[in-house]
Formats: structure tokens, C-alpha cells, sequence
């Protein structure tokens, strides 16, 4: 058996480090070493790398010295390594001082380079289309709503119309399911404008895109026969097969050919925000012609490219203007204030990331200033104590240089270490931040160590290295040869000078710190007090799953309506659970949107309408999310099609539209519909659209009344609360939809609870991260404010010794030294507050209910701060006092 | 009068000679190692070679190339090396007559 040989980049490395003379020789013992200890199955790299780096440090200089006729630059790099071997002899000797050193690095390095990961994946790379910065989303706006989706005769409008706008298309999102596969899959879909993938400036990696003559015709009002599908779906459903191409699939029990499959990584820009959970992989072509468009329906949306040279701002100001001249040519009510606005893509998809990222960026950044400031600090400790080896080099002939450099290498070395450290704890910190679920971030999930991500990090470390490494090697150019001599013999004075950079280096990192902490004080303060947020329904103990029905053979509200109450009567009768129920629209996981009412009795000021969020639930749907009906009562089940129409409305609907308290019995017309409805129960405000959304008028409809009146919704979200563990019943639902249908998937199954933290990812993303920073600060300033005190008191045992013999009592010794701590911490904090008080304005926007100079924030941080360097100065006041006056005079 | 050898000379030597044709720096290294218990670096092993070559104590030479293998620097005794070992034998075993028991005993 041929025995194993070192991995090659190893024995790469050592044949490298040795000298040229015996290269071969020592090659081949180390490989039959390696070979032999791996034969008695014992571990044999780090020893071949041990054995090797040992041999080419000390084999360098063979017995017979070569002739003396080094070049300078062989001279230069035989010093190098000598400097590199004198450094790792002295880090031998202190393995715990620099162990401190190499270890607070990696943790400054480490977090900045996982935060620049994040960073790179979410901010810097490009977006996956053409050009994305000459792309926008285009919305409408009137009374009812802020930002909303389009009409097709808006779309046709902004083509014809705008002067910015080179083509526009649009798209509505949907869900579909997918049969004649090995199983039903149920995945996002949109029907799109033909030019929608031209418009992003994307081509389909395999076949083509669509074109106009794809779409069904505006007589047609069947789905066209063709689609487009996304690369994931493409590998998930398909394995990746090439001759997916030209393949017939069924898409809603519809055939349909797919002609193309869009490259890895494609999205529409509203599958960054809105459809984040659920993104569109399959995509078929819709035509919006003058003569299928209409203006009344928004559903629509939209996204524009560009014309050259047009900014967003410019095209923003164009769509308004379009809209004020159809509302001047009499197409809309001036009185609803019908407009427009165009946002550029990347804002759209990062607007809501960026000012977070951004904060822990410079947060990231602070922590690594406090890194090298604490590395800087104890390099500077260890080349104090060295100050006289340093006098009697430079005495014997050692050049300045020579002294610099031995600290730059020193720096160097740390900073690799730390720089290689770094790398594995960045990696185990993205693995933390993925435990914030894949849509917290968007695009968080592409996050990739790539060769940009190493070029930080070995930017950061070299920054880092020379930062660290700057105190000392200033010391060194500064190094007083016959004081550097002569002291060391007496040290009766430490000299006040030669710790003042030291103390500006702990005040510096006792400042950052300060500013962290602050920092974090303020978002932790507004994630409580957004907890704190009455929701309105008990997320706990509840869980959710999304259901839809295919459009055949559910092809009628009766079905669906027939389908749905047997899922439910099934799910209620599992064991454990209190109730069930299906609503429209699941608070704080979809945005819900509003419809305009009339109310009897109730007269809209000027330019206002009534109008409400329409939720739409059926019976047990209040109970399951654990709403609170606060008068009269709940829809039941003998709220059918047949009965009476009924509605609940919330608490700010009966307030505002029956401002005398007589919401119940009240009656109004919901918008398209001639019947008006009786409100029976008023149901306690919750929050929807978001933990810190306003809250609005809203109403709930039946979900037979509402698809007798409109039409049938064909799914909703199911909520199941159970007695016991919400996920236990993930399985059971799904028997017991399986067993009425196979064909209907859910969808999304997930806890209510986990519904709720989801939507409040970015604070706690932000008070968390921030919050960890602070910890690994306030470590970093303690161990600063430790090693500068020890060292003080080792520098001044002389005088301490003085003090004691004349009568100091041990408790005056310790407080001596740890008030020398505390003032130091005490100018830090004073110094940090001043910085955070102007710092904590970058993050304003991001608070709930917390002012950014929050008193308790501000008192607290310098307090935790200054305790903390109570606790670090006490070890060497102890030490202090225990200094022996009779050992320390005889010096 | 044969040269004067230091306690891992001894070791090297003695090495060199249990191992006979084998006496590759591997092969001595391992063997000190195993025996003494202690870590022996290779590199030591050959600057401590490189001296008893520069004292005349031992010489190096190629094994032969056969097919899969490299050829290896093997180490031999040179006379003088063998004078000096027998020596170091000499000087151990009159230090040690006699002194056997108690010897034993410190193990």
C-alpha cells in the first residue's frame, strides 16, 4: 500500500518555507512522517505543518555559514523572517495578552465582514434586470388609497401619454396549480404584459419570451396557451430538464406550452416586498388592448423603463402630471384627487432595508475602530515593556526602521491570525441572521462569500493591522535611547507622558462603546414598547395555512363555498382544537385594501368618501384568531347566501360613521353591490397592515354572503387555535384536506405567533445585532480598562510600595486604582454621549415610541459602562493592595 | 581521541545505527521520538546531522531508485563515528557499573 501523502496546498506551503539547500531532504522525511502517522492513525497535518514551519525557521541558517555576499534584498528578507520568528517567540511567551489581542480582532473583523455579506447580497449587488437603475414601479393614489395598484386603461395612458416613460408594462399576481406532475404544486403566478421581460431588460436563459402574438386576443377572454417559468420551478418541478421547452404542462387544469425559463435569480420587483413569501415562478402573457382596458379597476402592477437620460424624480412628476390632465379632460372626479407616482426599482425593493443595513454598517464599523483601538492598546503594553530591550537594539546599531518594522510585523501577524479567526466566526454570524427567516431581508437568501466578500475581509484586516499596529511603532520612532536606558532601573515614576497615548486609546474605545450601547438602549426601548402593542387577536396558539381551489371544477361559489365548509367541519373536529376558520386577509401576514361604502345617515365631508378594508371570514374565523367581539355578535354558520346580509365593522368604523353609538342595526352599501348590509357585531380594532400601521376603518363581510353579492374568493387563509402546539396540527389539517381533495395544496403553514415576529423582523433584526455589538463592545472596553490598569499598577508598585509604607491602608490602594478606572470610563462615556446624541438621529426613523435622545437610553449606557469598569478595575486594585512595600522598595 | 558527542548526537548515532540502510531523518526522528517519548523536530534532527557530518562522523549517501520511489538521503556511520560511539558506550558503562539496582530503581 502506497503510504498517504500531505494534502498538496500544505506540502505547497512548506516546500515554499524552506530554504533551497536541504529542500528535498526534509521534503521527504515530512512526507514519510506524515505517511507513518497516518499509518497508526493519528493525526498528521497539523503536525506536518508543525514539523515544517519549525524546520524552516531553524534550518535557515545551515552550520556551514554561506559566504557573506547576501544581496540587500536577501539581507532584507532573512531579516523579515527573523522578525517573524523574534515575534512569534515573544507571543509565546505571553500566549494570554495576545491571545486577548488576536481574539478581540477577529471579533471586530468577523462582525464587519458578516455585515458586509449581508450588505454586499442586499445592497451592493445588482439587481437582477437591465439596468435596474433606469427601472420604476409605477402606482396610483386617490383619497382611499396612499399607493395602490393601476388600472389597464391607466396602463395604456402612461404609454401613450408620458414624456419620461419609453414603455411600460404591468402584471397582476396570482396563485395556480400545477397538475399532471408527480404531485399538485401550488406556486406564485402572474399574468403579465407581453413586453414585461423586455421592459426589465431580462431574456430567458433557455427558449424565448413572450410575444404579443402569445397573448390571447382582447375578444379572448381565455389564459393564453403559453407560459414562462422561473428557474427554481424549472429545477424543483422539471429536474432541470432542457426539454422543458415545448413541453405541454397543466396550469388551473388548462394545458398551456411552456416557451422559455427566466435565468437563476429572477424575480419581479414585486417579489421582493408584497409576494416576498410567496414569489412568481410562472408567468403567461396577458394583452391590455384599448379595447379590453378599462379605468374604473386598479389591479394592475406596473413597472417602467426609462427613456434615456429621465430620472425616477422626473418620471415621478410625469405620471402626476398625466393624471391631473385626464382628471382635467373630465375622466376622474377632481374631488377624489386621482395622481400618480413612479418610485426607481431599487428604492421599491430596498427602501425598507436600507436605512437598517446601513445603521449596522456603521455600527459594524465602530466595533471594528474599537477592536484596533483595544488591539492598538495592549500592543502598545507589550512594546512598553519592551522599551528597554528596544533602547539597548537601537544602542547596538538597530535602525529605527528595524524597530517600526518589528512592531508593523507584529501588527501583521496579529491581524492575520485574527483575519483568519475572523472568517469562521463571519460565516457562524450569517448563520445566525438566516434564523430571521429568508424573507426578513430581501435578497438576504443569495448571500454568497465571494471574492469581493475576501477582498474586505483582507482589507479589514490590513486596516485593522496597521491601526493596531500604529501606537506601538509611533512609540518606537519616538523611543528615548538614554531615558530608555536608564529607566527601567527605578520606576519610581511611571511618567505620565508615556501612558497618555494608552489613556487616549481606552478613552477612544470607552466613547464607541458608549455610542453602541446608547444606540442599542434605544432599540431594544422600541422593540419592547412595538411588543407592547395591543395586536387586537392572541397570536399564540393558532396556526395558518394558506388554501385556494383550483378554478375547475370549483368553478362556482356554491362549490367552493361547499368546499371549504367540509374542511372546516373536518378541522374542528381534530382533537385539540377550539376553533376554525378561513379569512380573506391574514393580519400582519397581507395587506389589506379598502372599498368605498355608503353609510345611511352618514355624509362624507367635502372631497372625503366612506370606505373601509374589506375583510371577508367566515364563521369561527374571529374565534380562531382570537379577535374580541366587543357588541352584539360573530357571524355563525346560519349566515348564509340566503339569509339576511350582515356585516361586522371595527371599532373605528362604528365610531367614525356612527359617532353616536348606534353602529349596531346601521346599515350600509358596500361599492358595485345595490343590497345594503346590517351591521350585527362590532369587533375590536387590530393592527393589519403592520405592528405600527394606523388603523383603519374596516368591515367584515360572510364568505358566502360576500361571493353571492361579488364574486368567489376560491381560497383565503385557514386559522386553526388549538389547546396544544399549533405546528402538531399541521399534519393532521393536511389529512384532512388531502382526503377531500388531493388536488387543493396548502400553502404557507406556519404558527400565528410566527406570522406576528415576522412582521417585526426589522427591529428585532436591528435590536438584536445592534444589542450584540454593544455586549462585544462593552467586553472589548472592559478588557481594555483591565489591561491599562494593570499595567499601571505594575509600573507603579514602586510608589504604591511608597504609599504603603507610610501607612496607606489596602482599601485606599484599591480605591486609588479604581477610581483611575472609573475616570477614565467616566471622560469615555462623557465623550460617547456627546457622540451618540448626534449618532442616534441616523436611526430616528427606525424607532417605535422612543425618543432618539430617550433619557433612560442615555442614563443607562454610561451607567452600564462605568459599573462594568468598577468590576474590570478591581482585579488590579486587589493586586495593587497587595503589593509588598518591603519587596518593591528593594527594586 | 575520539570526538566528544552531546546526549542527542548519542541519539542520532545510535539511530543511525539500529536502523542500518534505513536511515533516512524520518526514520531517525521517529525512532527518538518513540524511544525518548519527548517531540523531536526534523528540523533539529538535521541540524544535528549537518554538525556530525561537519565532524566526520557521519555521511550521507542515495538509496537507489526503484520503480514507484523516489531515491532517499540516507545516513551511514563514518569510522570515526563509530569510534565515537563506542567511546560514549564505554564512558556510559563504566559511569554506570555498579549502579545498576538503584538505577532500575529510579525509573
Amino acid at each position: 500500500m502506497t503510504p498517504a501523502l500531505p494534502p498538496g496546498w500544505a506540502r505547497g506551503l512548506v516546500r515554499r518555507l524552506l530554504a533551497p539547500a536541504d529542500r528535498e531532504a526534509l521534503l521527504d522525511d515530512l512526507d514519510e512522517g506524515y505517511g507513518r502517522r497516518r499509518a497508526r492513525g493519528r493525526r498528521a497535518l497539523g503536525w506536518y505543518l508543525a514539523q515544517g514551519v519549525h524546520a524552516a525557521a531553524t534550518r535557515r541558517h545551515p552550520v556551514v555559514l554561506p559566504p557573506a555576499q547576501a544581496t540587500t534584498r536577501g539581507a532584507m528578507r532573512t531579516s523579515l523572517t527573523a522578525d517573524i520568528v523574534a515575534s512569534f517567540r515573544g507571543f509565546r511567551r505571553q500566549p494570554g495578552a495576545v491571545a486577548i489581542i488576536v481574539l478581540s480582532l477577529a471579533l471586530g473583523i468577523g462582525a464587519a465582514s458578516a455585515m458586509f455579506t449581508v450588505t454586499r447580497a442586499v445592497l451592493l449587488t445588482p439587481l437582477p434586470y437591465g439596468q435596474p437603475d433606469g427601472l420604476v414601479t409605477v402606482w396610483t393614489r386617490w383619497t382611499s388609497f396612499t399607493k395602490t395598484w393601476i388600472s389597464s386603461q391607466e396602463l395604456l395612458d402612461f404609454r401613450d401619454r408620458s414624456r419620461t416613460l419609453e414603455d411600460v408594462a404591468a402584471w397582476d399576481t396570482t396563485r395556480v396549480t400545477l397538475t399532471g406532475l408527480d404531485e399538485a404544486v401550488r406556486v406564485g403566478a402572474a399574468l403579465v404584459t407581453p413586453n414585461t421581460f423586455g421592459v426589465l431588460g431580462v431574456r430567458p436563459v433557455a427558449g424565448r419570451d413572450f410575444t404579443a402574438a402569445d397573448a390571447p386576443s382582447a375578444s379572448d377572454t381565455s389564459r393564453s396557451t403559453t407560459v414562462v417559468i422561473g428557474y427554481g420551478l424549472w429545477q424543483r418541478a422539471f429536474g432541470g430538464d432542457p426539454a422543458v421547452v415545448g413541453r405541454t404542462i397543466d396550469v388551473d387544469g388548462a394545458s398551456a406550452r411552456v416557451i422559455g425559463v427566466m435565468p437563476k435569480g429572477f424575480r419581479l420587483p414585486t417579489d421582493f416586498g408584497v409576494d416576498a413569501a410567496e414569489p412568481t415562478e410562472l408567468w403567461q402573457p396577458v394583452s391590455i388592448t384599448p379595447a379590453n382596458a378599462q379605468r374604473g379597476s386598479h389591479y394592475l402592477y406596473a413597472a417602467a423603463r426609462l427613456r434615456p437620460g429621465s430620472t425616477a424624480a422626473q418620471a415621478d412628476e410625469d405620471v402626476a402630471r398625466v393624471m391631473r390632465d385626464l382628471t382635467a379632460e373630465g375622466q376622474y372626479p377632481p374631488e377624489r384627487q386621482y395622481s400618480a407616482l413612479a418610485v426607481s426599482v431599487p428604492d421599491e425593493v430596498l427602501g425598507g432595508v436600507r436605512p437598517a443595513l446601513v445603521v449596522l454598517m456603521g455600527a459594524v464599523g465602530f466595533l471594528l475602530l474599537i477592536a484596533c483601538a483595544n488591539a492598538g492598546a495592549l500592543l502598545l503594553a507589550r512594546a512598553e515593556a519592551r522599551h528597554r530591550e528596544f533602547a539597548t537594539r537601537s544602542a547596538l546599531g538597530a535602525s529605527r526602521f528595524r524597530l517600526v518594522r518589528q512592531q508593523l510585523v507584529e501588527g501583521a501577524l496579529v491581524a492575520v491570525a485574527a483575519g483568519g479567526l475572523g472568517v469562521g466566526l463571519a460565516f457562524a454570524a450569517r448563520r445566525a441572521l438566516d434564523a430571521f427567516g429568508p424573507t426578513a431581508i430581501p435578497r438576504a437568501g443569495d448571500v454568497a462569500v465571494d471574492g469581493l466578500v475576501l477582498a474586505f475581509l483582507v482589507g479589514a484586516s490590513t486596516v485593522a493591522a496597521l491601526l493596531c499596529a500604529l501606537p506601538p511603532a509611533i512609540r518606537a520612532l519616538r523611543l528615548d535611547l538614554v531615558h530608555g536606558l536608564k529607566d527601567g532601573g527605578t520606576r519610581a515614576s511611571a511618567g505620565r507622558a508615556r501612558l497618555r497615548l494608552r489613556h487616549a486609546l481606552v478613552v477612544a474605545q470607552v466613547a464607541l462603546a458608549v455610542v453602541l450601547l446608547s444606540g442599542a438602549g434605544l432599540m431594544l426601548r422600541s422593540l419592547w414598547s412595538l411588543q407592547r402593542i395591543d395586536l387586537g387577536f392572541r397570536p399564540e396558539g393558532a396556526l395558518t395555512a394558506r388554501i385556494a381551489v383550483p378554478s375547475r371544477p370549483y368553478d362556482t361559489a356554491a362549490r367552493q363555498e361547499d368546499f371549504f365548509r367540509r374542511v372546516l367541519t373536518g378541522v374542528r373536529a381534530l382533537p385539540g382544537v377550539e376553533a376554525a376558520g378561513l379569512v380573506r386577509s391574514l393580519p400582519l401576514g397581507a395587506q389589506i385594501g379598502d372599498w368605498g361604502v355608503r353609510v345611511e345617515g352618514y355624509t362624507p365631508p367635502q372631497g372625503e368618501n366612506a370606505k373601509g378594508d374589506w375583510q371577508v371570514i367566515t364563521d369561527g374565523a374571529l374565534a380562531a384568531l382570537g379577535a374580541r367581539v366587543v357588541h352584539g355578535r360573530d357571524f355563525t354558520a346560519a349566515d348564509t347566501a340566503e339569509s339576511m346580509p350582515v356585516a361586522l365593522v371595527n371599532e373605528t368604523m362604528a365610531s367614525a360613521y356612527w359617532p353616536g353609538g348606534d353602529a349596531i342595526g346601521g346599515r350600509f352599501v358596500q361599492g358595485g353591490s345595490p343590497d345594503p348590509v346590517t351591521v350585527v357585531g362590532i369587533v375590536a380594532d387590530i393592527r393589519h397592515n403592520g405592528v405600527e400601521a394606523p388603523i383603519k376603518t374596516k368591515f367584515y363581510r360572510p364568505y358566502a354572503q360576500f361571493a353571492e353579492a361579488f364574486e368567489p374568493l376560491g381560497g383565503g387563509t385557514l386559522v386553526a387555535r388549538t389547546t396544544g402546539d399549533p405546528l402538531a396540527l399541521a399534519a393532521p389539517i393536511r389529512g384532512v384536506v388531502r382526503a377531500l381533495d388531493p388536488g387543493v395544496p396548502l400553502a404557507a403553514v406556519r404558527p400565528l405567533d410566527a406570522v406576528v415576529a415576522t412582521a417585526l423582523t426589522a427591529p428585532r433584526l436591528t435590536s438584536t445585532v445592534l444589542g450584540a455589538f454593544a455586549v462585544v463592545a462593552l467586553l472589548l472596553g472592559a478588557i481594555g480598562i483591565y489591561g491599562l490598569l494593570a499595567f499601571v499598577v505594575e509600573e507603579r508598585s514602586h510608589e504604591l510600595g511608597i504609599r504603603m509604607a507610610v501607612g496607606a491602608r489596602g482599601g485606599q490602594i484599591i480605591s486609588l486604582v479604581v477610581r483611575h478606572g472609573v475616570t477614565l470610563a467616566a471622560a469615555g462615556a462623557v465623550a460617547g454621549s456627546a457622540v451618540a446624541a448626534v449618532a442616534t438621529r441616523a436611526i430616528a426613523s427606525q424607532l417605535h415610541g422612543v425618543s432618539p435622545l430617550d433619557p433612560a437610553s442615555f442614563v443607562a449606557a454610561p451607567a452600564i459602562l462605568i459599573a462594568t469598569a468598577v468590576v474590570a478595575s478591581l482585579i488590579p486594585a486587589w493586586r495593587g493592595a497587595r503589593v509588598d512595600p518591603v519587596v518593591t522598595l528593594r527594586r | 581521541m575520539p570526538a566528544y558527542l552531546g546526549e542527542f548526537e548519542q541519539l542520532v548515532l545510535l539511530a543511525i545505527l539500529r536502523l542500518g540502510e534505513d536511515a533516512t531523518g524520518a526514520a531517525i526522528r521517529d525512532l527518538i521520538e518513540d524511544a525518548s517519548g519527548r517531540t523531536v523536530w526534523i528540523g533539529a534532527v538535521h541540524t544535528t546531522l549537518d554538525r556530525l557530518a561537519a565532524k566526520d562522523l557521519v555521511a550521507s549517501g542515495r538509496t537507489e531508485a526503484a520503480p514507484g520511489r523516489r531515491p532517499r538521503k540516507v545516513f551511514t556511520l563514518r569510522p570515526a563515528g563509530r569510534d565515537a560511539l563506542g567511546q560514549a558506550w564505554s564512558t556510559w558503562s563504566r559511569m554506570t557499573r555498579g549502579l545498576k539496582p538503584r538505577l532500575e530503581s529510579f525509573r
